[in-house]
């Protein structure tokens, strides 16, 4: 083989490397049957070009010529299994079983037809029901994809991909020697075209996938612009929070963050870059604060933020101190009113934060009586420097808390 | 050069091409500045790789170790640039300036430099600069890093691979190696660059679908569909009567009613019932013609509107089409584990009623019209075809068969 097929196929492998390494990122994010799709089909189309560029270690001509007689009849079975069950053609029982049984047959027929013959004339007779096949599953593809199935035209790409691979990887096989470097270049190019229009395939079932996971969480309970639990959803954890059991005295710290420019920005650039506001604050307190905090909306303008056994009130104060500077930073927002182009056109724009501070101890303070108050508290603080307002129990008053501790 | 070297070149410009044609869908999907980056980043690494390679069409090695100073200069400030400016070290106005003037100013000083030195000197001394850009970088992200990023860290393994690919491809050009295990493992090394590269470009990519999707939250849009809310549907049938030409084109209502959702929230949650309304939205808008205006209609019906329903017997094929289709039947994930809306299935089919009001005349009001298509729906749901329609000959509304068995 020249150097020049060899990069080639190279980059052929590569489009295996990186499908595989996409397959893993799948399945860590707990889509299972998506990834072991993807990692399947790179696999098989590997192991196929392998074996059809005669890198088995094992055995002479002869007997390669008969693996690859099996494995190209057993890899066209399946991959056209695979392809009909991606256009939704195998939904009704009957005809799925139908399928299959023809499938079955012609392969088991053209592995017996393969034995009588010789090794060569076998493997030939393999890849002529490999492009048969092939043939026939483009055919499938263009006529579901004319009835307006989207995926459709993408399996068409593929299969006419597919099927150039296949007759250059014969061609590559059956005459080794005596190929020039462009045949192999056609044909890891047309594999490589393939393997991308099947990851395009599965990525479009995983988006799909994900999407419907987020859509299905919506409901009275969620906020789907911060992602977080809506106010109503809020109330309730509040309360289950609060509920001591037994009596003991179990301090919850209770933080409240109200940004006071949302109306403003709303008269300004519209509900956009509201949405944007709150979608960026949001996502600044889940990354800067503890995981076993809760959280959640309060009212249109506010964050709630519930600690459990908060027995350590200076790491109340000092996560305070944190979510405050964090969301002191400048926002960058998308004030134009086309929501295709959020990167055009940025308004500089700062929240207007206030935070309240409050231990509460649970069997003498009622939980509303907390949050409301807490959430004064907020208020107050927009008017100090430090942006953050705690109860202060030796001056029994509420006072301002400074970003560091100066005392 | 060996065939194993080519073939991992070949496999790293392959992962070239890979990030050019996503670089490409990308702007298709007007994405500009992550798709340009993209695209930059791909050609900039392929061209500093081409020219070190040596595979430049240039005799002269004198010439070309000049070229390639230069190339490798320019191309280590660019990419320097572009991989801080991902990592948003460069978000602050005042300090972008004076990192890119600091970064420009002393590339032109090293090509300076190179000038008044023989031109293997020239080339070695860019490759210092070029790895000096790296370990600078490198320190940038370390210490972002520790500062709780997560994206940083991810910018780390990829300053690290870059700098492994610089160090290897300096030592192959400046012809102190040329052993295979040095291509392989710079080209890996290549690989391994674009390809975190391009990981935390899709995580910046896929935070801009997920903001434009979360602008478009308000009163105004339905997330679990993605189509107008009820409130806002109220708005476009106004709009859509109150045309001034609406004597001369009359509007064609198709309402949709769904009569089990109700059920189906008792027996599986809020969940199956987002999940239906999701495939319910996705299949009309699928088989909806273009110029046909949708929206949500109450919780459990969606509103069809067109203009121009002068032909009945289109209307009329509308309103089969979407009859056909959403009775097909859906398989809902009923596991309360949002994490797995692959496992445990459960066959679900709409109990669909459509009712089609051809031709409202502009006497009549559009809240009237809206009502009456909708308690047509309703009305359908006992009719065989599922398709109810108001019959001007004998003046009362009647069942529509789903093939024009009566003409």
């Amino acid at each position: 083989m020249g150097s020049l097929a060899a990069g080639f196929w190279g980059a052929f492998f590569c489009a295996v490397a990186l499908m595989l390494a996409g397959s893993i990122a799948a399945f860590f994010r707990s889509l299972q049957r998506v990834a072991l799709t993807a990692a399947l089909s790179s696999l098989v189309s590997a192991l196929f070009v392998v074996a059809y560029l005669g890198w088995l270690p094992f055995g002479g001509p002869g007997v390669q010529a008969r693996v690859l007689a099996h494995l190209a009849t057993i890899c066209a079975g399946a991959l056209g299994w695979m392809l009909l069950a991606m256009l939704g053609l195998l939904r009704q029982p009957g005809r799925a079983r139908r399928v299959r049984q023809f499938l079955l047959g012609v392969s088991a027929l053209v592995l017996l037809a393969g034995w009588a013959l010789e090794p060569m004339a076998a493997l030939a007779l393999s890849s002529v029901m490999a492009l048969l096949g092939g043939t026939v599953a483009l055919a499938a593809c263009v006529r579901s994809a004319r009835r307006g199935d989207r995926l459709a035209w993408l399996a068409v790409w593929g299969v006419a991909f597919m099927l150039v691979a296949l007759s250059g990887l014969s061609w590559i096989a059956l005459d080794r020697d005596h190929v020039g470097w462009p045949v192999h270049a056609i044909s890891a190019v047309a594999a490589t075209a393939y393997l991308t229009s099947m990851a395009l395939a599965l990525w479009a079932r995983y988006s799909y996938l994900i999407e419907l996971r987020e859509v299905m969480s919506y409901g009275p309970s969620y906020d789907p612009v911060t992602r977080m639990r809506s106010h109503a959803e809020t109330g309730q954890l509040v309360g289950a929070v609060f509920k001591s059991d037994g009596g003991e005295t179990r301090p919850v710290g209770v933080i409240v963050i109200s940004i006071g420019n949302l109306y403003g920005l709303e008269r300004l650039h519209g509900r956009g870059a509201v949405n944007h506001a709150l979608f960026v604050c949001a996502s600044r307190l889940r990354r800067s604060v503890a995981a076993d905090v809760e959280m959640g909306r309060l009212g249109e303008d506010g964050f709630l933020l519930l600690v459990r056994n908060s027995e350590d009130p200076v790491r109340l104060v000092e996560m305070a101190r944190q979510v405050a500077g964090r969301l002191l930073r400048p926002v960058s927002l998308g004030s134009s009113a086309d929501p295709s182009a959020p990167e055009a056109r940025r308004g500089g724009w700062t929240a207007e934060v206030g935070v309240g501070v409050l231990a509460a101890a649970t069997p003498q303070m009622r939980p509303s009586a907390a949050v409301s108050m807490a959430r004064d508290m907020s208020r107050t603080a927009w008017s100090y420097s430090s942006r953050i307002a705690w109860f202060d129990r030796d001056a029994r008053q509420i006072a301002e808390l400074p970003l560091t501790d100066v005392r | 050069m060996n065939t194993v070297a080519v073939g991992f070149w070949g496999a790293f410009f392959g992962s070239v091409a890979l990030m050019l044609a996503g670089s490409l869908l990308a702007y298709v999907r007007s994405m500009h500045s992550v798709a340009l980056q993209g695209a930059l980043t791909a050609a900039l690494s392929a061209l500093f790789v081409v020219s070190y390679l040596g595979w430049l069409p240039i005799s002269d090695s004198g010439i070309e170790a000049r070229l390639l100073a230069h190339i490798a200069a320019a191309c280590s400030a660019l990419l320097g640039l572009m991989l801080l400016a991902l990592m948003g070290v460069t978000r602050r106005p005042d300090r972008e300036y004076r990192i890119r003037a600091s970064m420009l100013g002393f590339s032109v000083l090293v090509v300076l430099v190179g000038w008044l030195l023989p031109p293997h000197q020239a080339l070695a001394l860019s490759s210092l600069l070029a790895l000096a850009v790296g370990f600078t970088a490198l320190v940038v992200c370390i210490r972002s890093a520790q500062r709780g990023d997560q994206l940083a860290w991810m910018a780390v393994s990829g300053v690290f691979f870059m700098l492994l690919a610089i160090g290897g491809l300096s030592t192959i050009a400046l012809g102190q190696v040329d052993a295979w295990p040095a291509h392989a493992l710079s080209a890996v090394a290549g690989m391994a660059y674009l390809a975190i590269i391009s990981a935390a470009l899709w995580a910046r990519y896929s935070y801009l679908i997920e903001l434009r999707e979360v602008m478009a939250h308000g009163p105004s849009y339905d997330p679990v569909t993605r189509m107008r809310s009820h409130a806002e549907t109220g708005q476009m049938v106004g709009a859509m009567f109150n045309r001034r030409d609406s004597a001369s084109r009359p509007v064609g209502v198709i309402a949709i009613s769904i009569g089990n959702l109700y059920a189906l929230e008792k027996l599986h949650g809020r969940g199956a019932v987002n999940h239906a309304l999701f495939v319910c939205a996705s299949r009309l808008r699928r088989g909806v013609p273009t110029d046909v205006e949708m929206g949500r209609l109450g919780d459990d019906g969606f509103l069809l509107l067109t203009r121009d329903s002068n032909e009945t017997v289109r209307l009329v094929e509308v309103a089969r089409q979407v009859a056909q289709r959403l009775a097909q039947p859906v398989s809902l994930s009923t596991s309360l584990d949002p994490a797995a809306p692959e496992s445990s299935r459960a066959s679900w089919v709409a109990d669909v009623g459509v009712g089609v009001l051809a031709a409202a005349t502009p006497s009549m009001r559009p809240s009237a019209a809206v009502s009456m298509a909708r308690a047509m729906s309703r009305t359908a749901w006992s009719f065989g075809s599922r398709i109810a329609w108001f019959d001007r000959d004998i003046r009362q509304i009647a069942e529509l068969p789903l093939t024009d068995a009566i003409g």
